[in-house]
C-alpha cells in the first residue's frame, strides 16, 4: 500500500549550551492513506519534535540533521522554504494542544477562516466566506453563523479546538498532524473531538498523525501506532498488535503500568526515570529500566527489524529490540 | 541507574545565578568598572598628587596657577593630566579626592531607599486590602512629588548648617527618601507574584506562621528583584546627587564631582577640561552600576530559571 | 472502630464577581463554585472526588483543608467544627498537623530556594516535632519512606524529576503523621511511566501509616485504582456517590454515565456505546434552574427543569441526585469489562 507520508531515519538535534540534545534520533515510520496514525510517548520521547521536523518548523537551536521525509514523491527535507510554504497549511496541516494560543484574539472566527482559505486556495473573498461556513459544518459546529461572528474568547475550549481544526482543513490538506489536541479539554469534550477526527477520516479520507501520551485515546481512535521513547522508536504496528501482542518491553511495561477505568488492575510500575537526552544511556535507551536487558543491550543500539510475520492485522510491523524474537511479552 | 556524583557543583539558586552572571558580558564589564572605580575612590585621597581644599581650591603654597592647556593627543604637561583651573585646582586630584563622596552618597541613598522599599513593598503586597491601599497611596504621593525641587529647597535650607560627615548622611537620607517609592511599587508587584505561587499556600497548609511565610519564603524569592533594583537605584541616586550639586545647591562644605563641575562652570569655555573629566567620571560610575544591574537581571531572571 | 474522620455538611462557597467603579463596587454575580456539598471521609479509607474542570472539586478540597472558609455549611473534623478549631491558634496548628495536602504541580508547590532536606524538615520544625540531631534522623527516615536516597536531601527541587519532586511533597506531607491527606491530582502532571510508581507508593503508605485520602482527579482510571468510594461532582454539587466498584459497575446518574462512557479505555477491542453529551458545561455563574444537569440530560423531564434534587439513597450506600434514576428510568450502563 502506498503511504501518504514516510519518515526514514529522521534525526533532529538541539545544539544547546548544555550539550547536544538528540531529541529525534533515527526515527522511521509510515502513515497509510486514510488512517489515523498515533505517535505515542512520554515527555522527551521526541514526538512533538518529529511533527515539527515534518513541517520544518523546528525551533532554534534545533536542526534536522539527517533522514528523509517522503511526501507526495518529494523529500520534504530537501525542499526550499518557498516550496515548504506551499505545503504547510495546504497539503499538511497542524493543530496543537492549546487552541487559545493558535487563534488570534483580535479577529473573528470568520476573519481567521477566510484568511486561511484565501492563503491556501485560489478562492476569492465571497467564495471563501461560503467555504468558511461549510468548514464549520464539517467540524460539526451547531449554529455556524453565530460562531462565525464570534471572537475566540467567546467560545468554549471544545469549540475553539473545532475552529482550529476547521482552519487546518481550509486548504484541503491530505495530512493533518494533531499534537495533543485534547489534552487541555475535559473528557466529555475530548470524546466529541475524537469522534470528529474519526468522522473526518471516514468521510473525507483524511490521514491524521495523532500525537498523544494517552493510551486510551490511541486504543479508541488510532488505526496504527508508533511507540517512541527518548527520541527513538520502540515499535510500530497496528493498534491491535501493539496492545495485544507488543514486541517491545517498553510497550509492555507501559501497558502494565497504566490504570484502567474498566477494571482494577495491579499496577506494575516501571522503575527508574526517563533518561537525559544530552547524555543518554549507551546502547538501547530503555535498557536501564528494562527487565529483559542483557549485555548486548547496553552496548549496541537496536536496529530496525521487520516483523511483518507477527502482524495479525495490517501485515506490517517493525520493532527496535535485540531480543524481540525470543521474548514472549504478556499483557494480561 | 541514577548516577550519584560525590562532588557536585552547587545548585542553589545563588550558585546558579553566579554562574549565569559570569556569562553576562554587561554584568562583568559593569563589575570590572565598579571594582576599578572603588579602588580609585578608596585610594584617591592618598594618591592625589596635590592637595585639594574644598573651600578655596588653592594648591598649598601656590596661588594663581596659570591654566594649563591640554593639547590632544599629547598632554602638555604630565604633572597635570587633567589640567588645572583658574582657581588653582588640579582637576586630576580633584576627581580622585571627590570620587568616594559620590559613591558613598549614591550607595548609601540606594540602600536606605531599598530598605524602605522592601518594608513597604512586603507589607503592602502581603497584607493587601486596606493596608495595601493606604501604603500605595502614600507611595504614589512620593512618586508624584516634584522631588528635585524639594531636594533643592531642603539642601539650600539645611545643608549649610551641618558638618562634613553629617552632610553626607543628610544627602543620603534626602535622596533616599525620594527614591524608595518607585522601588516599593515594583517590589510589591514581585511580592504579589510570589504570593500567588502554589508553594506559599502549601506552607500555610503546613501550619507555618505568617512571619515565617513572609521572611523565610517570600523574601528570599523576592531578593532577586531587589538586588537588581538596588544597582539601578545607585545609578539614579548618583545622578540626582550630581544634579543637586551641579545646580549649585550643594552644601558648600563637601567636595564632590558635581561640586567641582558647579564651581568651574562659569569658566567652561576657557577650561572645558574641568567639566569634562569630572563629567566622564560620573558617566563611568553610573554606567558601571547600570551594566551591573543588567548583568544581575540576566543572572537572576526567572524566565531562565530551570 | 471506623469513624468519620472528616465531614462536609452542606458546604457552600460562592465567589463574588465585583464590578468596580470609581467610588463604589457592585457585586454583579456569584460564581457558585461549591453549592451544597455533603461528604464524609471515614478513617483509613480513600474517597475519590471526580469531575470535569469547573465542577468545584479543588475548591471543595481546599475547604476541607481549612484553606478556604465556606460561606455556609460546616466542616467537622474528628467531631470538632472546623470554624471553631481554626479560630483557636493552638487547635488550628494541631489541625494542620493532622490534615495535609499534596498538590498537582510538584514544582510550584515547593520553595525553589530550599533544599529537599530543608523542605522535608520544615513541618517538623514548625510543629516542634524534633530538634537538633533528631531532626535530621527524622528527615532521612521520611525520605526513605518515599524511596528517595539520603543524597537527595542536598538537592534543590529544580534538580529533581517530576516524580521525585512529587515524592518530596509526599514526604513533607507525612512528616507530621497526619490522619488525612488531600491529594489534588497528584499524578496528572507526571509522565505515564512514573505514575504507577507514585500510585503504588501512595497505596503502600496508606496501609503503613493508616491514612485516609481524599483523592481528587479528573482521571477516572486512577480513581478506580486508588479509591474505596467515589463522589461525582457537577457544577458545584455531588450528583452521585457510591463505593468504587458499584459506581463504575452501575452508574445511575446520567452525567456519571456520560462521563464514564467518554473515557477511552486503553484496549482497542473494547468498543463501548458512547453516550455523547450535547453542548458544553454551563457557566457556574448562572446555573440552570432545577437540576443543574437538565440542559444536557437525555432523560430530562418537566420536574427536572423546575426542582433540584438532593442525594437520595438507592441502595447499598449508593446515592444519586436525580429525579429519574431512583425510579429505574435510566437504562443501565456498565463500565466493567468481563473479569479475566
Amino acid at each position: 500500500m502506498d503511504s501518504v507520508l514516510t519518515v526514514e531515519g529522521l534525526k533532529t538535534y538541539f545544539y544547546t549550551e548544555a550539550g547536544v540534545v538528540r531529541a529525534v534520533d533515527d526515527v522511521s515510520f509510515s502513515v497509510k492513506p486514510g488512517t489515523i496514525h498515533a505517535l505515542v510517548g512520554e515527555s522527551g520521547s521526541g514526538k512533538t519534535v518529529t511533527a515539527q521536523s515534518i513541517l520544518r518548523i523546528v525551533p532554534k537551536p534545533g536542526r534536522t540533521v539527517g533522514g528523509r521525509i517522503m511526501f507526495e514523491d518529494k523529500n520534504l527535507l530537501e525542499l526550499g522554504e518557498k516550496e515548504m510554504r506551499r505545503i504547510r497549511g495546504r497539503r499538511i496541516s497542524l493543530i496543537q494542544q492549546d487552541p487559545t494560543a493558535t487563534l488570534d484574539p483580535m479577529f473573528t472566527v470568520q476573519d481567521q477562516l477566510v484568511e486561511a482559505i484565501m492563503v491556501t486556495t485560489e478562492l476569492d473573498r465571497e467564495q471563501a466566506k461560503r467555504k468558511a461556513r461549510k468548514l464549520l459544518e464539517d467540524v460539526r459546529i451547531p449554529g455556524p453563523e453565530n460562531v462565525l461572528r464570534s471572537y475566540p474568547h467567546q467560545l468554549s475550549g471544545g469549540m475553539r479546538q473545532r475552529v482550529a481544526i476547521a482552519r487546518a482543513l481550509a486548504g484541503d490538506p491530505k495530512l493533518l498532524i494533531a499534537d495533543e489536541p485534547t489534552t487541555a479539554l475535559d473528557v466529555t469534550i475530548q470524546a466529541q473531538i475524537l469522534e470528529l477526527m474519526r468522522g473526518l477520516r471516514d468521510e473525507y479520507g483524511l490521514s491524521i498523525i495523532l500525537i498523544t501520551h494517552d493510551l486510551g485515546i490511541v486504543a479508541q481512535v488510532a488505526d496504527e501506532v508508533t511507540v517512541m521513547y527518548a527520541g527513538k522508536v520502540c515499535e510500530s504496528a497496528s493498534v491491535v498488535d501493539v496492545f495485544y501482542s507488543p514486541l517491545h518491553p517498553y510497550t509492555q511495561a507501559l501497558l502494565l503500568s497504566v490504570p484502567r477505568v474498566d477494571k482494577r488492575v495491579k499496577l506494575r510500575a516501571i522503575p527508574g526515570n526517563i533518561p537525559d537526552l544530552v547524555d543518554p544511556p549507551k546502547g538501547c535507551r530503555f535498557h536501564p529500566r528494562c527487565p529483559y536487558a542483557v549485555e548486548k543491550c547496553s552496548q549496541e543500539e537496536p536496529k530496525l527489524e521487520r516483523a511483518d510475520y507477527m502482524a495479525d492485522h495490517s501485515g506490517e510491523r517493525s520493532v527496535y529490540c535485540h531480543r524481540f524474537r525470543e521474548l514472549k511479552l504478556e499483557v494480561k | 541507574m541514577a548516577t550519584q556524583t560525590v562532588r557536585r557543583r552547587s545548585a542553589s539558586q545563588f550558585a546558579v545565578a553566579l554562574r549565569r552572571f559570569r556569562r553576562s558580558k554587561a554584568g562583568l564589564t559593569g563589575l570590572g568598572m565598579l571594582v576599578f572605580m572603588s579602588i580609585v575612590a578608596a585610594l584617591g585621597p592618598r594618591i592625589a598628587p596635590y592637595n585639594v581644599n574644598s573651600n578655596n581650591l588653592l594648591l598649598e603654597g601656590e596661588t594663581d596657577i596659570a591654566p594649563t592647556w591640554l593639547k590632544p593627543p599629547l598632554f602638555h604637561n604630565w604633572a597635570f593630566p587633567f589640567g588645572t583651573t583658574v582657581g588653582g585646582l588640579d582637576v586630576f586630584s580633584g576627581v580622585l579626592v571627590s570620587l568616594h563622596v559620590d559613591m558613598i552618597i549614591g550607595v548609601g541613598a540606594a540602600l536606605f531607599a531599598m530598605a524602605l522599599a522592601i518594608l513597604v513593598g512586603l507589607v503592602s503586597g502581603f497584607y493587601g486590602r486596606v493596608v495595601d491601599t493606604v501604603l500605595m497611596r502614600i507611595t504614589e504621593l512620593f512618586i508624584v512629588f516634584p522631588a528635585l525641587l524639594f531636594l533643592l529647597l531642603l539642601s539650600r535650607l539645611l545643608a549649610g548648617r551641618l558638618t562634613g560627615v553629617e552632610t553626607i548622611l543628610f544627602y543620603i537620607i534626602i535622596i533616599g527618601v525620594f527614591s524608595w517609592a518607585t522601588n516599593a511599587r515594583l517590589i510589591r508587584g514581585e511580592v504579589l507574584r510570589v504570593k500567588s505561587l502554589e508553594f506559599i499556600e502549601s506552607e500555610k497548609a503546613l501550619g507555618a506562621s505568617t512571619s515565617r511565610i513572609v521572611f523565610r519564603h517570600i523574601l528570599p524569592n523576592v531578593l532577586a528583584q531587589v538586588v537588581v533594583l538596588t544597582s539601578f537605584t545607585v545609578a539614579t541616586s548618583i545622578l540626582t546627587e550630581v544634579a543637586l550639586f551641579f545646580l549649585g545647591f550643594g552644601s558648600g562644605n563637601i567636595l564632590s564631582l558635581g561640586e567641582i563641575m558647579y564651581l568651574n562652570f562659569p569658566y567652561m569655555d576657557v577650561e572645558w577640561w574641568s567639566e569634562l573629566f569630572p563629567g566622564i567620571s560620573v558617566v563611568i560610575l553610573v554606567l558601571a552600576f547600570n551594566l551591573l544591574g543588567d548583568g544581575l537581571s540576566d543572572a537572576l531572571n526567572p524566565k531562565l530559571r530551570e | 472502630m471506623v469513624g468519620e474522620l472528616l465531614e462536609l455538611r452542606d458546604v457552600k462557597k460562592y465567589f463574588p464577581l465585583t464590578e468596580r467603579y470609581t467610588f463604589r463596587s457592585r457585586v454583579a454575580a456569584y460564581v457558585k463554585a461549591v453549592d451544597g456539598v455533603s461528604l464524609s471521609i471515614p478513617e483509613q479509607s480513600t474517597v475519590g472526588l471526580v469531575g470535569e474542570s469547573g465542577c468545584g472539586k479543588t475548591t471543595t478540597a481546599k475547604i476541607a483543608a481549612g484553606l478556604i472558609q465556606p460561606d455556609s455549611g460546616d466542616v467537622v473534623f474528628m467531631g470538632e467544627s472546623l470554624a471553631s478549631t481554626l479560630s483557636n491558634p493552638k487547635a488550628a496548628k494541631e489541625f494542620r498537623r493532622k490534615v495535609q495536602l499534596v498538590y498537582q504541580n510538584p514544582y510550584s508547590s515547593l520553595d525553589p530556594m530550599m533544599t529537599v532536606g530543608d523542605i522535608v524538615k520544615e513541618p517538623l520544625v514548625i510543629h516542634g516535632l524534633a530538634r537538633g540531631g533528631e531532626l535530621d534522623e527524622a528527615m532521612y527516615s521520611l525520605l526513605k519512606k518515599v524511596n528517595l536516597e539520603e543524597y537527595h536531601a542536598l538537592r534543590y527541587p529544580h534538580e529533581l524529576s517530576g516524580g521525585q519532586r512529587q515524592r518530596v511533597c509526599i514526604a513533607r506531607a507525612l512528616a507530621t503523621q497526619p490522619k488525612l491527606v488531600l491529594l489534588d491530582e497528584p499524578v496528572s502532571s507526571l509522565d505515564l511511566s512514573i505514575r504507577a510508581q507514585i500510585l503504588n507508593l501512595l497505596m503502600d503508605l496508606k496501609e503503613k501509616e493508616k491514612l485516609s485520602y481524599l483523592y481528587i482527579s479528573h482521571d477516572l482510571a486512577t480513581v478506580r485504582q486508588m479509591c474505596d468510594s467515589v463522589a461525582v461532582m457537577y457544577l458545584g454539587r455531588i450528583v452521585e456517590y457510591a463505593p468504587t466498584d458499584e459506581l463504575f459497575g452501575n452508574p445511575m446518574h446520567p452525567y456519571t454515565q456520560a462521563l464514564l462512557s467518554a473515557i477511552p479505555v486503553p484496549d482497542p477491542k473494547v468498543k463501548r456505546k458512547r453516550i455523547v453529551l450535547e453542548g458544553d458545561v454551563p457557566n457556574p455563574v448562572n446555573p440552570p434552574a432545577g437540576c443543574r444537569f437538565n440542559t444536557r440530560c437525555p432523560y430530562v423531564n418537566q420536574v427536572c427543569r423546575e426542582k433540584d434534587q438532593s442525594l437520595v439513597e438507592v441502595g447499598g450506600d449508593h446515592w444519586v441526585a436525580c429525579w429519574v434514576a431512583p425510579t429505574g428510568g435510566i437504562s443501565t450502563f456498565t463500565l466493567n469489562t468481563n473479569p479475566e
